[in-house]
């Protein structure tokens, strides 16, 4: 039986991050995740290490603590950043006593969070007239009073957390995706172990660790039932409807019907616009979008953006976010402060820890404070580094001309794996070299070229090619992967060496995955793109119709 | 604008619909939008059910399986398979050179492999595919020859050849091989790679001759005693005979794979549909039919809307073939509706007109989802029935993808039942009222 220092079970962006700072805190370490890294609360996230604006006056904590956090990411993983800055518009709705006061309310919030940008780099708020926002964002609606700027960051997560787990895996630590934990070892009340399963092999292996870490967000509640223990959370579903085009250069706050705050914002090639915030208490691996959710969301952007009817939704991320238990609030009010329970003066139960609640801004603090905690338990002294030493790839940020002209690629498709891999960007080209068709652009819509897609599953723990979709986009653009799905399997297939019904059945799981990801979204335009798609992969691929094949839901 | 008969829609069953009428001595004017699924299309056409019925797999086998689902539209149409034959007849007689084929009850399922990976069951297809039906090796054994090229990195045979084997296996060809060869397409070695099929076929289409391109494809399976030539769907497009020239240099059988995202074959059809609507004289109008007129129960105009103008056609008789969503004759816009005639949308004889998407979806992919099964419904004249299953109008009739009831692929009778609605829909529509 392998024997580790520390579990941590999870995979989201605070189990890597805490399997991160163990590791280079010189602790032996093992990462489970029983689906693939960042694909749960991560995948679903808004794509921002922002300081936290609307938590000023709840948690003015968690917006100093987001904000001095957020300088740290900048610094560790400069390439997978983008700046995002938003523009607060205030419509001509309502009388002018009320947009006096909604103004200067909103001028001074802004203001206000300018106390905090100096630690997350950012620029200080900006009051716009309507003829400047109009000619910044020509899109927004006529007839409004102005706007006011603010300024943001926003990060490729499922990148960030991959980083994580493998600046982890750089420092000594074992990873496993698609690995469920399907029980503990206890030693009278204390857990000693784990007995871990394979989700696509069936594989049975049993570890021993000092300390098991729950870290697995909406999932922790079940984590800890099976460990004997209670923790209670108010999760809280959280969706954003993708459109298939940037629509805008900035993010534009939007009011919507109900008084609450949303945005519609570019992000990577698409534009997102979220987000709900509704207690939900169903599978968090399973969670339905409602077509209410989807049209109050829409409403609420075409008010501010009428363009939006004219973009495609292309899928709709849905995600559960594991707010702290607190009772009579409403739903936004609930405190985005995190906290480790320590289950052995909680509960009596030894060598368990769980964090609950959170933000993905100040992911790394938190898992700071985890390691902190687990250190003393173990009895070790080791100062964090996690702040101040690189991601992988965060090093230095190649120019997309040189790396461009090395490897004779596109220069936007060169800087889209810069923006993925920063420093690693030769490493990921260099298959170009011995196998000139992997500079062929397998998904158009990103571009993610072959050679980025055969080193991710080669070293990124891709065990099923839906995992792409997280590492390098494949099937993130307008058309979904209708052309890429079967590409990118083929690639699997070839690097896995898989037989023939495997690879039909691998392929058929990176459709059903994405199915499941925009089936409640299809809409108008997107019907015929989904007609044509199904005409390419079911009538002349036609994996998924052959009989022998056992379809199972992701 | 006055015509006899005017078509909405220029895929499959708007041009056979156009043929059945000129060829009952009406005046014809298509209207078309844009290319759609046929055009979109991988080239082949299923005319029943694709299931393996474990037996001979003949048509007459398969139409006794599509007789089973109710919901088929051949459960309207009186003898399928006799409206089927025939369209094809006419449409064959039409399209230059390498349609023919026997259209019968004991006509054998055709073949093909496909880029996927698959081995695609169909009842016809475009010539350079149909050339590769392995249907005649069953029970028997083949030896397949798969080239591929260095420029086009997407077709990757090497990993395709165990699907194709157990797929080939299946269908009862026991004793099948394949080998596969990979050579430049291009001997100068400069050209970057192709993005798509299509980017190649022009390259094709620009070659002086084929004769060097052949001698290197000769050259390169020396020594492979093959039944087959496989090559990858991008025999050109301009140039129709690339497969028939190169097979006939090396002296063996030719064939592309059945080709699935942008290949060109689909397009290849489409240009043969418009050459043949040309050489029958019917008159095609790029536009998009956005309105129209109705009176005493027969429509009297169709507002056409073309290059910016509006124009209107008079007409004796109407036949919507303008096909589901890729075509436009259906529409989803927080709600489905067919647009130009507002007729009820149909699913196992509910109206689901209105619905939204959200609510015509299955969680699994693959699933027969009501949203691309849907589509208005016809009598037995393929006259559409409006929501009080009355004819619409007297003179309005209907054919191809519109008409709902089955999936355009899970059903697999598409092209079948787009033939003999056509078929049927045009010869009606020139015949006059009945």
């Amino acid at each position: 039986m392998k024997e580790f220092d520390l579990l941590v079970v999870g995979g989201g962006v605070n189990g890597c991050g805490i399997a991160r700072d163990a590791a280079k805190r010189g602790l032996k370490v093992m990462l489970v995740e029983k689906g693939d890294i960042s694909a749960g609360t991560t995948w679903g996230s808004s794509g921002m290490i922002h300081g936290g604006v609307r938590y000023l006056f709840s948690d003015v904590g968690v917006t100093k603590l987001s904000c001095i956090d957020s300088g740290y990411i900048q610094k560790i993983a400069p390439h997978m950043i983008f700046r995002i800055p938003f523009i607060f518009v205030l419509p001509n709705d309502n009388n002018w006593v009320f947009r006096f006061i909604i103004y200067e309310g909103a001028s001074a919030v802004f203001e206000t969070y300018d106390n905090f940008a100096k630690f997350k780099g950012g620029k200080p708020a900006c009051r716009l007239t309507p003829a400047e926002v109009k000619k910044l964002e020509p899109l927004i609606r006529d007839d409004i009073h102005g706007g006011i700027t603010m300024d943001e960051w926003g990060i490729d997560c499922p990148r960030l957390c991959l980083a994580n787990a493998k600046d982890a895996e750089v420092n000594g630590a074992e990873v496993r995706t698609h690995t469920r934990l399907t029980g503990f070892i206890k030693d009278g009340n204390r857990i000693i172990g784990a007995e871990l399963q394979d989700e696509v092999t069936g594989e049975v292996e049993k570890v021993k660790a000092r300390i098991t870490f729950n870290a697995t967000g909406p999932w922790v509640p079940g984590m800890a039932a099976m460990a004997g223990c209670e923790v209670k959370l108010r999760p809280a579903k959280g969706v954003h409807l993708v459109l298939d085009r940037r629509l805008t250069d900035y993010g534009v706050l939007c009011t919507a019907v109900d008084g609450r705050q949303m945005f519609v914002m570019p992000h990577e090639n698409v534009s997102y616009i979220g987000t709900t915030d509704d207690d939900y208490y169903g599978d968090p691996g399973d969670i339905p979008v409602l077509e209410d959710e989807i049209a109050y969301l829409l409403q609420a952007a075409e008010s501010y953006i009428p363009d939006v009817s004219k973009a495609r939704v292309i899928k709709v991320l849905r995600a559960v976010r594991p707010t702290l238990f607190e009772t009579g609030k409403y739903e936004d009010d609930l405190t985005r402060e995190h906290q480790i329970f320590d289950h052995e003066e909680r509960d009596g139960i030894a060598g368990f820890l769980t964090m609950g609640g959170g933000k993905l801004a100040s992911y790394r603090v938190m898992s700071e404070e985890a390691v902190d905690l687990v250190m003393l338990k173990l009895g070790k002294v080791n100062p964090c580094r996690s702040h101040l030493d690189p991601l992988p790839g965060g090093d230095v940020t190649p120019s997309a001309e040189d790396v461009a002209a090395q490897f004779g690629i596109d220069p936007y498709a060169a800087s889209r794996v810069i923006y993925r891999h920063g420093s690693w960007a030769a490493k990921v080209l260099e298959s170009i070299k011995t196998i000139p068709g992997d500079a062929y652009m397998v998904d158009r819509y990103e571009p993610t070229l072959a050679a980025e897609i055969r080193y991710c599953v080669r070293n990124e723990w891709v065990k099923r090619p839906s995992d792409l979709t997280r590492r390098c986009r494949v099937g993130e653009g307008a058309d979904q992967g209708m052309a890429s799905i079967q590409q990118a399997t083929q690639i699997f297939a070839e690097e896995n060496k898989l037989g023939p019904r495997e690879t039909i059945e691998a392929a058929d799981h990176f459709l059903q995955a994405k199915w499941y990801e925009r089936h409640e979204a299809l809409s108008g335009e997107g019907v015929a793109q989904e007609e044509l798609s199904r005409m390419i992969n079911l009538g002349c691929w036609r994996t998924a119709q052959r009989s022998h094949i056992e379809r199972r839901l992701p | 604008m006055k015509a006899d008969v005017v078509i909405i829609g220029g895929g499959l069953s708007g041009v056979v619909a156009a043929l059945a009428a000129h060829e009952k001595g009406a005046k014809v004017k298509l209207v078309r939008k844009a290319y759609g699924r046929t055009a979109l299309g991988n080239g082949t056409m299923s005319f029943a059910a694709q299931e393996n019925d474990g037996q001979k797999n003949t048509l007459k086998s398969r139409m006794a399986i599509a007789a089973k689902n109710e919901l088929l539209p051949y459960s309207v149409i009186k003898d399928p398979l006799k409206s089927m034959k025939q369209a094809y007849k006419q449409l064959a007689g039409h399209l230059s050179g390498g349609f023919e084929r026997e259209i019968d009850d004991d006509t054998p399922v055709m073949l093909c492999l496909s880029e996927g990976g698959a081995l695609l069951r169909s009842d016809m297809a475009v010539p350079q595919i149909k050339s590769g039906d392995l249907a005649r090796y069953v029970g028997d054994g083949v030896k397949i020859a798969v080239i591929g090229f260095a420029e086009l990195p997407f077709f990757r045979p090497k990993l395709l050849k165990e699907q194709w084997l157990m797929d080939i296996k299946e269908a009862g060809i026991e004793k099948a091989e394949i080998r596969v060869f990979s050579l430049p397409m291009l001997d100068d070695g400069k050209l970057p790679f192709f993005r798509m099929y299509s980017e190649a076929a022009r390259v094709i289409d620009a070659m002086d001759a084929l004769g060097p391109l052949a001698e290197r494809i000769r050259d390169e399976i020396k020594g492979y005693k093959a039944d087959l030539l496989l090559l990858p769907p991008m025999m050109g497009l301009a140039r129709r005979d690339a497969v028939r020239d190169i097979s006939e240099l090396i002296g063996l059988p030719c064939a592309e794979v059945a080709g699935g995202h942008q290949a060109v074959a689909g397009l290849r059809l489409q240009q043969l549909l418009d050459e043949a609507l040309q050489t029958a004289g019917v008159e095609i109008i790029n536009g998009e039919a956005v309105g129209f007129e109705i009176k005493d129960g027969r429509i009297t105009k169709l507002a056409v809307k073309s290059g910016g103008e509006k124009a209107d056609i008079e007409a004796a008789a109407y036949v919507l073939a303008a096909g589901r969503f890729i075509g436009g004759g259906l529409r989803e816009a927080r709600g489905i509706s067919e647009p130009l005639f507002g007729l009820p949308v149909m699913y196992a004889e509910k109206n689901i007109a209105g619905l939204p998407a959200i609510k015509l979806v299955e969680r699994d992919y693959a699933a027969k989802h009501v949203i691309f099964s849907c589509g208005i419904d016809v009598n037995e004249r393929m006259q559409p029935l409006d929501e009080k299953r009355e004819v619409k109008a007297a003179n309005l009739y209907a054919c191809g993808d519109i008409i709902g009831g089955y999936d355009l692929v899970l059903d697999g009778c598409a092209e079948g039942v787009a033939l003999a609605s056509a078929y049927i829909a045009g010869a009606n529509a020139a015949g006059g009222d009945k």
